[in-house]
């Protein structure tokens, strides 16, 4: 309580300071855009391009808030209608029988922890299904251990050769003795809730799949506590607030259940990407189906602690999502037939490659002015006002989510170091994508923090 | 000097700092990558239907799921 006394003041604090600072600097920007701006096309054109990014991130902010704060209201409707039935054998009995694909490529350090935590789900009726993808290390001798560790449900471990996730996810499905199949990544920890609050929006016959929470568990330096608040403030929120029109745009790796059926229709993964989840996600979204997203199933897992991790992991997911929007690329000119998914394959292109180009050049653009004509109010004029609406941002989502209000604080971080070297490396991946780059997958050395 | 304009040198300090070392991070990592142990032929030129993406045409809703003879399967 007395943490967050403090947190609160100093926040109080840092607001006002920026206020009277913005209030400064928006002095210095009027004396020092009417010098500079004067018969300069190139410059007075670029300040209204980037007045006008500035806008669309307000007014983004704002809709996504909006919208996930609706969202919000109805999942705590819908809890608390939960929470006044009465478990009974016979309403535990009409639960559906749910199967949990875990496919692990090299995950010997951690895959006993993973199935292990499986087992203390709170469901009647499920089966956990390890699909090892030709492991060169002890994956599958490990994950055997775990086999009649419990009464409550069956552990299945099946061995192939590697053939990739996607592979080895529709190998799980194949087997998959449930209707419903709970997709996950062999390095995540779920919740103990995660399936019984997943499944109740299959009770909507329209719903095909549901997009869990994914949250950061190693939360021990810097980048990954930016990349904590990355994950409330730019995947939650927008998930959420994508959910309150049933058209989430990406069921997280970590964690997605879906409908078997909705599943053979789309033919199971494909391979052609490298970001197979916002593939499949988009291909059962132009199949009709809604998705949903569940904020209190959570996924805890292990995110990049290094530089260069993170970005081998940003590098592939622009590129994976750039090769999925091009596969439904002839919907972003056909927006009378895509209709909502239309705009969501524009917002995509937008988040991966308008975004990121337009920070980047911002920031070049006003430490150029800086250098030249000496006028650095600028760039920090710039600068605090995106942080603040980061802040701003950031304060909301930590406490929808109930997250530790810490995260507030690396706002300040996420914009002024993380978000421009992410950004640097989207746009290269895009150019690269464009290029026609090979590329492999990369996977990510794991600290066995689970 | 006042507050503004330390504060305006502090950012675009920063800023400069951190586009650098933004670049010098990403061509580290493609230098790694370019070093990394590249897949052997023999790993390039395996078929058999182990490496054969399965479940990958369309499926009729009520299809059974394919056969899958080929994988261990212990439970």
């Amino acid at each position: 309580m007395i943490k967050n006394y403090r947190i609160l003041l100093a926040s109080l604090f840092a607001a006002s300071f920026a206020i009277y600072l913005l209030t400064r600097l928006l002095q210095s920007w009027n004396s020092h855009t009417a010098d500079i701006l004067k018969g300069n096309a190139f410059i007075t054109y670029f300040t209204y391009y980037l007045t006008a990014f500035l806008a669309v991130l307000v007014i983004r902010y704002f809709i996504l808030m909006i919208f996930s704060y609706l969202e919000h209201l109805d999942n705590i409707r819908a809890h608390e209608l939960e929470q006044g039935e009465q478990r009974t054998a016979e309403s535990e009995n009409r639960l559906p029988f749910i199967t949990i694909v875990v496919p692990a490529y090299n995950e010997g350090l951690i895959i006993k922890a993973a199935i292990g935590s499986l087992l203390e789900l709170d469901y009647p009726h499920y089966e956990v299904l390890v699909v090892d993808d030709g492991s060169t290390d002890d994956t599958y001798e490990r994950a055997q251990e775990m086999i009649n560790t419990s009464d409550k449900c069956i552990v299945t471990v099946i061995t192939k050769k590697n053939g990739g996730k996607a592979n080895a996810l529709n190998t799980g499905m194949a087997h998959a003795k449930g209707d419903f199949i709970l997709n996950m990544d062999g390095d995540s920890k779920l919740s103990p809730n995660t399936l019984r609050d997943c499944i109740r929006h299959f009770d909507d016959p329209k719903i095909g799949a549901v997009a869990g929470n994914v949250k950061v568990i190693n939360r021990d330096n810097m980048i990954t506590q930016v990349q904590a608040l990355e994950y409330v403030e730019g995947l939650a929120l927008a998930r959420k607030a994508q959910s309150y029109i049933r058209a989430v745009n990406i069921i997280p790796g970590p964690l997605g259940m879906f409908r078997k059926n909705a599943l053979w229709q789309i033919g199971g993964y494909a391979d052609d990407t490298f970001a197979e989840d916002c593939d499949l996600t988009l291909m059962l979204l132009f199949e009709g189906w809604h998705i949903v997203y569940e904020p209190r199933a959570i996924a805890w897992v292990e995110s990049p602690s290094r530089m260069i991790d993170l970005l081998k992991q940003r590098y592939r997911w622009t590129r994976g999502i750039l090769q999925a929007i091009k596969k439904h690329a002839s919907s972003l000119w056909r927006p009378h037939k895509a209709g909502v998914n239309g705009f969501i394959l524009w917002y995509m292109l937008f988040e991966g490659v308008l975004w990121p180009l337009s920070n980047v050049a911002g920031n070049v653009f006003f430490a150029w002015l800086g250098i030249q004509y000496g006028a650095s109010a600028l760039i920090a004029f710039w600068w605090l006002q995106l942080s603040i609406l980061d802040l701003i941002a950031a304060a909301y989502c930590v406490i929808i989510e109930k997250e530790d209000t810490i995260l507030i604080a690396y706002a300040l971080v996420f914009r002024v170091f993380y978000l421009l070297v992410v950004d640097v490396a989207k746009i290269f991946a895009s150019v690269e994508e464009l290029a026609g780059t090979k590329m492999s997958w990369g996977k990510l050395e794991r600290e066995g923090k689970l | 000097m006042d507050l503004v304009s330390i504060f305006s040198t502090i950012v675009l300090v920063t800023t400069i700092a951190t586009l650098i070392l933004a670049l010098a991070a990403y061509f580290a990592y493609k230098l790694r990558e370019w070093r990394k142990p590249k897949a052997s032929a023999d790993d390039k030129n395996r078929t058999g239907d182990a490496f054969e993406p399965i479940f990958l045409k369309r499926h009729m809703l009520g299809d059974p799921p394919p056969t899958t003879d080929e994988h261990a399967v212990h439970s």
